[in-house]
């Protein structure tokens, strides 16, 4: 073998290596980035249910074991008008199927004349992975 | 003083400043008396109370006849409520957890705001000297409970939200991880407490469902309810108010039939406001506010004297 095709070899080998890496990167990049999309998404939709009264979508984004707590806040809102200022929510964590989310941005409750406001940016909501879907699990403050 | 003079002289007197949600100042219209002698007619011809079974909807109960009443009947419930023996040791136990025999509070909506509720009887002198004597005993008595503004009374409380800790106000006193019902539980440490949520609240079924974990949470702090019907009892087969009697007997504890003082009142007392039509009646009229601190008083009278022989001087 000349050393013009051993040359030429080595460089198609490290074509397709750094090909292969970068493909492998690319997947890894794009799971974590739409991993970390859906989670915060999954709070965003939470809230513009509660805030739409939309009570069937409210519910099915939520854990089993956080339903209850979730309708009592949902409940807490029934003889309000609702709004979200400036949302915007994002992961700030992960570990294997659970994720945490913060938001900022506040929920604005009108009743009559008064305007009352909801700080999201204190929660930290936890969201677990189950079936494909990011449920919401509750928020600590 | 029997029933019916107490009530001239309430009445002779005159009762004046009323208001709504929006605390309107007006006189005492006509009807209004009328009203308030067929209120008190009930009062002075209390039904005799009976042993309160554990299963509302199975066992009757006390009602304003010799006849026990359902939780099906509650629209002829008195109007202050026979109050069932059993709320005495519901009172004791609280005293022994330390709670304020002097103390009241309320958990509700927008009629339950001080301002509208019963805040004048801490304010107002000449309101007061207005009352018949015995229920003078009771606003002194519980002194600086009626003008009280807490976390609970808020205007735009549902049950929901009095076990909402993100609904305990900071201003009053209340800490970020507590529900406003254990804020004001801890805060006030009352004896006594009007549950008056429920106005234009019909969109599901949970209700019940929060009246009952609020209700245990009083019971195991040793805190007498007292329920509340709605003038504009809501959802399918007046259910709000239902509830309420369902509740009544399910807990042995009393209720204000708030609901039947308003019968005679045109419209039971209510108007929609101006702008919020898409709300409907539910706002208590002057006449209607007037019969309700007066009503409530004689409901919290009744259940201080239920409990009248443990009680400190």
């Amino acid at each position: 073998m000349t050393p013009f095709r051993i040359l030429t070899r080595q460089i198609l080998m490290t074509r397709r290596l750094l090909f292969s890496l970068t493909l492998a990167l690319s997947f890894l990049l794009a799971a974590c980035t739409t991993s970390k999309d859906e989670s915060a998404q999954a709070v965003q939709s939470l809230l513009q249910a509660l805030v739409q009264r939309d009570e069937a979508h409210y519910t099915a984004l939520t854990c089993g074991s956080y339903e209850d707590s979730a309708l009592i806040e949902y409940d807490s809102f029934d003889l309000v008008q609702l709004s979200l200022k400036d949302l915007s929510c994002s992961q700030t964590g992960q570990n294997g199927n659970t994720a945490t989310v913060h938001c900022t941005g506040s929920i604005q409750a009108t009743y009559g004349n008064e305007v009352q406001s909801y700080d999201l940016s204190k929660r930290t909501y936890h969201l677990t992975l189950q079936g494909g879907d990011w449920l919401v699990c509750g928020y600590t403050q | 003083m029997g029933i019916p003079s107490r009530l001239l002289l309430f009445l002779g007197i005159g009762a004046l400043a009323m208001g709504s949600c929006t605390s309107l100042d007006a006189p005492l219209p006509t009807a209004t008396a009328e009203a308030l002698l067929r209120t008190t007619a009930v009062v002075a011809s209390p039904p005799t109370p009976v042993a309160q079974p554990a299963n509302a909807q199975a066992t009757p109960t006390a009602g304003p006849t010799d006849a026990p009443l359902t939780a099906a009947e509650w629209k002829s419930w008195p109007i202050v409520p026979v109050v069932p023996p059993t709320v005495k040791q519901v009172f004791q136990k609280g005293q022994a957890l330390g709670n304020d025999p002097h103390a009241f509070s309320v958990f509700g909506d927008c009629q339950s705001v001080p301002d509208i509720f019963m805040g004048v009887y801490d304010t107002d002198r000449s309101k007061v000297a207005q009352l018949p004597p015995a229920l003078q005993e009771t606003v002194a008595y519980f002194s600086g409970s009626f003008n009280r503004a807490s976390t609970t009374a808020q205007s735009d409380y549902t049950a929901a939200s009095l076990l909402n800790e993100n609904m305990s106000l900071a201003q009053y006193g209340c800490n970020s991880n507590e529900i406003p019902v254990d804020c004001e539980l801890r805060l006030h440490r009352p004896s006594f407490v009007f549950i008056m949520v429920g106005t234009h609240y019909e969109r599901n079924n949970r209700n019940i469902t929060y009246l009952r974990m609020i209700l245990n949470d009083l019971l195991a702090h040793g805190v007498v309810p007292i329920l509340e019907t709605k003038a504009d009892s809501r959802g399918p087969d007046d259910n709000v108010d239902l509830d309420m009697a369902v509740l009544a007997l399910e807990y042995n504890v009393p209720m204000w039939n708030f609901w039947a003082a308003t019968t005679g009142l045109p419209n039971h007392g209510l108007y929609t406001k101006a702008d919020e039509e898409a709300l409907g009646d539910i706002y208590l009229n002057d006449e209607a506010l007037e019969l309700h601190r007066f009503t409530a008083l004689e409901s919290l009278d009744a259940v201080r004297s239920a409990v009248g022989d443990t009680l400190p001087q």
